[in-house]
């Protein structure tokens, strides 16, 4: 930085400018360094410059003195290095004496770094693009699951030529034959109870897009044990509908039926067998109490528990109707509440967002869709709830901002 | 001296809480821009005196000037404030104790687990249904691949070649107990995995080609022996200790796999690559030679393989990621195991680095710890 002395006019007015006091600028626009530091206070009361100055020019006055102070001590600098005390950015030293100026004691003055004021942009954005893509993706993976029940239906041995496995709690607990429509209510009660909730609360653009993807992948994985091992039925009382060998527009129609029916038995639209590891239904009870426990206050232990007894009866259920092996409950129950901790540790913690060599669970596969997804989203998503029509009427309560106009 | 002149002068009218012991900012005062003019004089005037004029002898001036300054505002802080006393942060708590003992309580549940997994398979073995009754279930593997003999020996060497490969490393690492702790919780755990999923379901044998030992029905002196011949064989076909079936869902040579592989990966250095492509195809191929060999079903390698990955990396981040700890939104600590987990890695205080101990430090170690051991017992 050029000392004073140096200054041309065009530096004297962008300093000026830098130092909030555009007023003068116009006045002085002749001034160039020396001529800066010769003002005095006589020069502030006669025209032109006591027409623009309001403080009869203390204010500009103090501003160079304060400006060859930093010029020289930004010559001696490194001579000075643990000399002054106050040479470090940490708080501005400055002493004013009686309001004379005249006193050369020279304060160190200190640049506070002041950062720029931005608009604090939202933590919690809702890009419903993003939502879209997963919802698209969970509807991808349930229509492959369809498809490959029905593949797999095709490969399943009959129940003559291939017995039940010998499964422990079958051993132990004989078939109920209402347990199984008793499952599906319940599962059809937590997933109504969740749609309720999720349709409350006021993130639901983030929320909806995590369940979307974390149910989408749970079914993908459960195509993949399906489709290559194929297990028999667990019951003789299971009644499988006919293979249609090689018969495509009947399979389709067949897929078609069990969309529709959401793959319930209750709904008549199940009856195709082989889709045992790993079960769908302990998915969705699991799934659905997990964020409806996640996603609800804290202090509705009353609501939890009972969301929590109907999704333990609801798999004790499946396994009393003898219609899953233990095994695929189990493994289904294991599965998905890993991948459920999983995803929201790594999306709760920052740390976690980024691959590094101590953050071994960015090695899934899915790691870079989770990054697309959770990108913008800075922290824990709070638990806020909002009806879904006062959407728009939410917009109207931000604070207008004021920021500074920079002249020129 | 003007500055403390200054401090003489005046009278420190804001208690200032500073780091006197500290050449550096005497931070807290508030900067007051005076509006009126009128003096305030701060504590804050340690400002050093004019030292524009001569920069010659300024650094010592200035060094001396900060000294009485710092001695004045001394004397007029212990009379008026308190203030605190910052310590220098202790150096050397040891921010990776060895502590030998957790290692050897994750070796005996390692053991344990070891062991209950042999008496499970005997158990299972009684339950496997005859393959007559029950023939091989469809596998989409097994439809595109026929059986192979010899591969399921290429597996077991593998499996043994990765096992020695990891020891060897092991031995040769500066935080053995560490490490070694993980390795036997890891274990120890998937093999506790294995024997709920083997229990509670029994599938069938994959192939036809599969000699199941006879069952012993209430012979329980002949099943012990089948559990000591079964240990000792390390669980392998190549040691004929493994006669036994019905221990498919899931494949336990897939977790030693996958597992060994993983140890050498995380715990070697970066820039031997080639020893870890030369791991991974080892463990690939072991994995693929099981299947080749209509040993295990595909369901029970896939899964095997994911339980392992997932239970590994799951481990090493709650051990890695410092922040997690406590953390109220960590849902990695839901798990079962996190009690286990906090006793095994509550000391442990940063990432393990992967360091080596060369052959003359390792037995120069090991010569320390048995003469310091003498002379306790001389003692």
């Amino acid at each position: 930085m050029k000392t004073v002395e140096a200054w041309s006019a065009e530096d004297v007015s962008d300093w000026l400018n830098k130092e909030g006091m555009p007023e003068y600028i116009k006045v002085l626009h002749q001034t160039d360094g020396p001529a800066l530091l010769s003002l005095t206070k006589a020069d502030f009361t006669v025209p032109p410059l006591s027409r623009v100055s309001p403080d009869g020019g203390e204010q500009l006055l103090e501003r160079i003195e304060i400006l060859q102070i930093e010029t020289h001590i930004e010559d001696h600098k490194n001579g000075h290095a643990n000399g002054h005390i106050g040479g470090i950015p940490n708080g501005t030293s400055k002493l004013q004496r009686n309001g004379t100026l005249g006193r050369k004691d020279f304060e160190t003055k200190i640049r506070i770094p002041i950062p720029t004021v931005e608009p604090p942009r939202s933590s919690f954005p809702t890009e419903w693009g993003k939502t879209g893509i997963a919802f698209i993706y969970a509807i991808i993976c349930f229509v492959t699951t369809t498809v490959v029940i029905s593949v797999v239906h095709e490969r399943v041995p009959p129940k003559e030529h291939t017995p039940p496995l010998p499964d422990k709690f079958f051993d132990l607990f004989d078939r109920r034959e209402w347990a199984f429509s008793i499952c599906e209510i319940n599962g059809m009660l937590l997933v109504g109870l969740w749609l309720i909730q999720w349709i409350l609360l006021k993130h639901r653009s983030i929320i909806g897009r995590r369940f979307f993807f974390i149910v989408g992948t749970l079914y993908l994985y459960r195509c993949i044990t399906m489709y290559i091992t194929t297990l028999p039925v667990p019951g003789m009382h299971f009644k499988c509908s006919p293979k249609l060998l090689g018969n495509w527009e009947a399979q389709m129609r067949r897929i078609m039926k069990m969309i529709a029916g959401g793959g319930l038995s209750i709904t008549g639209s199940h009856t195709m067998c082989g889709d045992y590891l790993y079960s769908g239904h302990t998915v969705m009870l699991t799934l659905t109490f997990l964020f409806i426990k996640e996603y609800s206050p804290r202090r509705f232990w009353y609501y939890h528990w009972f969301c929590l007894v109907l999704s333990a009866f609801g798999i004790f259920c499946i396994l009393l109707a003898h219609d899953h092996y233990t095994v695929d409950v189990v493994v289904a129950y294991f599965i998905t509440t890993r991948l459920f901790w999983w995803y929201h540790t790594m999306a709760n913690q920052q740390s976690l967002k980024e691959t590094s060599q101590s953050n071994l669970l960015s090695r899934v596969w899915w790691y870079r869709l989770f990054q697309y997804f959770e990108e913008n989203v800075n922290g824990t998503v709070p638990r806020n709830y909002q009806l879904p029509l006062s959407a728009r009427a939410f917009h109207w309560n931000h604070a207008v901002k004021y920021s500074r106009l920079d002249i020129q | 001296m003007a500055a403390s002149e200054l401090i003489e002068e005046d009278e420190v009218r804001i208690p200032v809480e500073a780091n006197v012991t500290s050449l550096n900012s005497p931070a807290q005062t508030h900067p007051q821009r005076v509006a009126n003019g009128n003096p305030t004089h701060h504590a804050l005037t340690l400002s050093p005196p004019a030292d524009d004029h001569d920069g010659t002898n300024s650094s010592e001036r200035s060094g001396l000037c900060s000294l009485v300054l710092i001695q004045s505002l001394n004397r007029k802080l212990k009379r008026r404030c308190e203030y605190e006393k910052i310590c220098a942060k202790e150096e050397h708590t040891d921010r990776l104790p060895d502590e030998w003992w957790k290692t050897g309580v994750a070796f005996l549940y390692a053991l344990f687990n070891l062991v209950f997994t042999t008496v499970v398979i005997t158990i299972v073995h009684e339950r496997v249904p005859d393959k007559s009754v029950s023939p091989p279930l469809p596998d989409k593997f097994f439809d595109y691949v026929d059986r192979v003999p010899w591969a399921f020996t290429v597996t077991e060497t593998n499996g043994l070649i990765l096992v020695g490969l990891w020891l060897v490393q092991w031995l040769f690492l500066k935080h053995k107990a560490i490490v070694g702790r993980r390795c036997f919780f890891l274990i120890g755990t998937l093999y506790m995995y294995r024997c709920v999923t083997m229990y509670i379901t029994t599938l069938p044998v994959p192939g036809k080609h599969m000699v199941c030992a006879p069952k012993l029905y209430n012979d329980s002196r002949g099943k012990i022996w089948r559990i000591l011949r079964l240990i000792s064989g390390g669980g392998l076909s190549l040691t004929s200790s493994h006669l036994m079936c019905g221990d498919f869902l899931y494949s336990g040579h897939t977790v030693m796999l996958t597992l060994s592989y993983l140890f050498i990966q995380e715990y070697s250095p970066r820039w031997m690559w080639w020893y870890h492509w030369f791991c991974w195809a080892l463990s690939i191929s072991g994995v693929i030679c099981i299947l080749v060999g209509h040993e295990h079903y595909s369901v029970d390698v896939v899964v095997a393989y994911f339980v392992t990955t997932r239970t590994f990396w799951w481990y090493h981040t709650m051990a890695n990621t410092h922040e997690l700890r406590g953390a109220p939104n960590n849902y990695l600590s839901r798990v079962w195991w996190n009690p286990v987990f906090n006793f095994l890695e509550k000391n442990v205080q940063t990432t393990v680095p992967v360091v080596f101990l060369s052959p003359r430090a390792l037995l120069s170690s090991c010569k320390e710890r048995y003469h310091t051991i003498g002379i306790e017992r001389d003692e």
